[in-house]
């Protein structure tokens, strides 16, 4: 799925960015005519090139934004592991079966019991 | 000199192209001046309906995960798809409210059947379950639920609209749709949450309870509550949450009506906490505090809490945790998980505040305790 996204991404950039440099080129084209004169070509090369930059520039913003959406709801869910003695912390990926208030074992430093403290989501 | 032949296409005489474009302007013009409310339903109608197959492909998406976690935890001897097609169209028909006197009475026992009927269809689906991993099923085929029903009514109006040409019928669905698709997709990330087990945003007043009670004993009380007692600042406060780790709401009514008529009404306060829908700007994890029953659902808990308090003239006393509708049903966020010492230190200073040593407090941790023992 992720792989997915990245292409369907990469895809849509990728053709973003060349609609740009086109219309980039178009544009100055059109400032080419107009010094030269040719007025009809100009008109032309300037609406097309100016359509292009709008949709090619609004195609890139909503990018970005849809990618800013995706990085918020990037996240990851731990699992946090306390020892109840010396507060020895562990914080390791949330595993199907864990709760708050589940023992986990024995605690790496002294003889306490490891507890899960909190299980919570944070950004990756 | 470039200014003048940059306005020149507006002037019809000054060159051809000009007046194809000058044209054009007037055309376009009269185009939407007469049909304009036509193409603006057909650009929303064409909107919706891409709403729409995000919606079905989202109840797809929450069917297949129930189907297939009941698959691995239930493991049913017959195909369960059928029947979890069933549950997925359940409803509930609300008491007639012509007479509202006693509506909360019949609510309840409306209620109840229906949960006592969810939780034995999910038994008969998945006998191999735990009662919590039954009841995390049950959390997520309501999800499911939850989904099929928004994209079934949005459906519904789409349809309609677009049968009649109804513009106010389509533009009303249209301006509601950003919300709509906000809670889809959060109930989609709640089924999530729910086929593994892991606390969400709601289980932030249970988990204030479950730190609390760490280490304590915890006896059982009314339907899926349990209750124990720890010593705060020289008071005896009962602290109550749902029973967990399964994902359960229980019955904190009933639960402190118990509490209180087993203590003969001796309860100098009563103390709420729970998730609150934060207003955008807020910040997610903030805490307030106020008077009143913090609890929410379709009311009949309230009111339950509300009698009962009013009875013996205890004062009760809230504590919210700001999220968002969202946030309360996605996996917990590390800022709500990290609120749980500030609410705890809240409490410590409420009770100094407002009640005296030797006092009995109840404190209720309201909330779905799903991931939350």
């Amino acid at each position: 799925m992720e792989k997915k996204v990245s292409s369907y991404i990469y895809v849509i950039s990728l053709f973003s960015i060349l609609i740009l440099v086109y219309s980039i080129w178009i544009l100055l084209s059109a400032f080419k005519s107009y010094k030269e004169g040719n007025m009809m070509n100009f008109y032309l090369q300037f609406f097309i090139g100016l359509i292009g930059l709008g949709l090619s520039l609004s195609s890139i913003s909503r990018l970005k934004k849809r990618l800013d959406l995706l990085k918020e709801k990037m996240v990851k869910v731990v699992s946090v592991v306390v020892c109840d003695k010396c507060k020895f912390k562990i914080v390791r990926r949330f595993e199907v079966g864990d709760y708050v208030n589940k023992q986990v074992g024995k605690c790496q430093q002294c003889d306490g019991t490891m507890f899960i403290d909190s299980i919570y989501a944070e950004k990756i | 000199m470039f200014k003048l032949y940059f306005q020149s296409p507006f002037l019809p005489d000054n060159s051809g192209i000009g007046s194809i474009i000058s044209l054009l302007m007037y055309l376009s013009f009269i185009i939407f001046i007469l049909f304009g409310q036509k193409i603006q339903l057909h650009l929303m109608l064409w909107e919706i309906d891409g709403a729409v197959k995000k919606l079905e492909f989202m109840k797809e998406e929450a069917k297949n995960l129930s189907f297939k976690t009941l698959m691995e935890i239930g493991k049913p001897k017959d195909n369960p798809l059928p029947e979890l097609n069933m549950l997925l169209e359940q409803f509930l028909i609300t008491p007639v409210n012509m007479d509202p006197a006693g509506i909360v009475w019949k609510f309840d026992h409306l209620l109840d059947v229906r949960d006592l009927k969810f939780k034995n269809d999910i038994k008969r689906l998945a006998p191999a379950a735990d009662e919590a991993q039954l009841n995390n099923l049950e959390n997520l085929i309501e999800a499911s639920l939850a989904l099929n029903t928004i994209y079934r009514i949005v459906r519904h109006y789409y349809l309609l609209g677009k049968k009649t040409s109804s513009f106010y019928l389509i533009l009303q669905l249209q301006m509601i749709m950003p919300l709509v698709m906000q809670e889809a997709e959060a109930l989609i990330g709640a089924a999530n949450a729910f086929a593994k087990g892991q606390p969400i945003g709601d289980g932030v007043g249970p988990l204030v309870a479950s730190k609390l009670l760490r280490g304590k004993e915890k006896k059982k009380i009314e339907k899926d509550m349990v209750y124990g007692e720890v010593e705060i600042e020289k008071r005896r406060v009962i602290t109550l949450k749902a029973e967990g780790p399964g994902g359960n709401v229980g019955k904190p009514g009933d639960a402190i009506k118990s509490l209180i008529e087993s203590n003969n009404g001796n309860i100098a306060m009563v103390i709420m906490i729970d998730a609150a829908l934060k207003f955008e700007g807020e910040k997610t994890g903030e805490i307030s505090e106020g008077i009143g029953a913090a609890i929410g659902g379709i009311g009949t808990e309230r009111f339950k809490i509300e009698e009962e308090v009013k009875k013996y003239k205890i004062p009760v006393y809230a504590i919210i945790v700001k999220e968002s509708i969202q946030e309360a049903v996605l996996p917990m966020k590390k800022e709500i998980a990290e609120a749980v010492d500030n609410v705890i230190a809240r409490v410590k200073k409420l009770i100094l505040e407002e009640t005296k040593e030797g006092d009995t407090i109840i404190l209720a941790g309201i909330g779905n305790t799903i991931g939350i023992a």
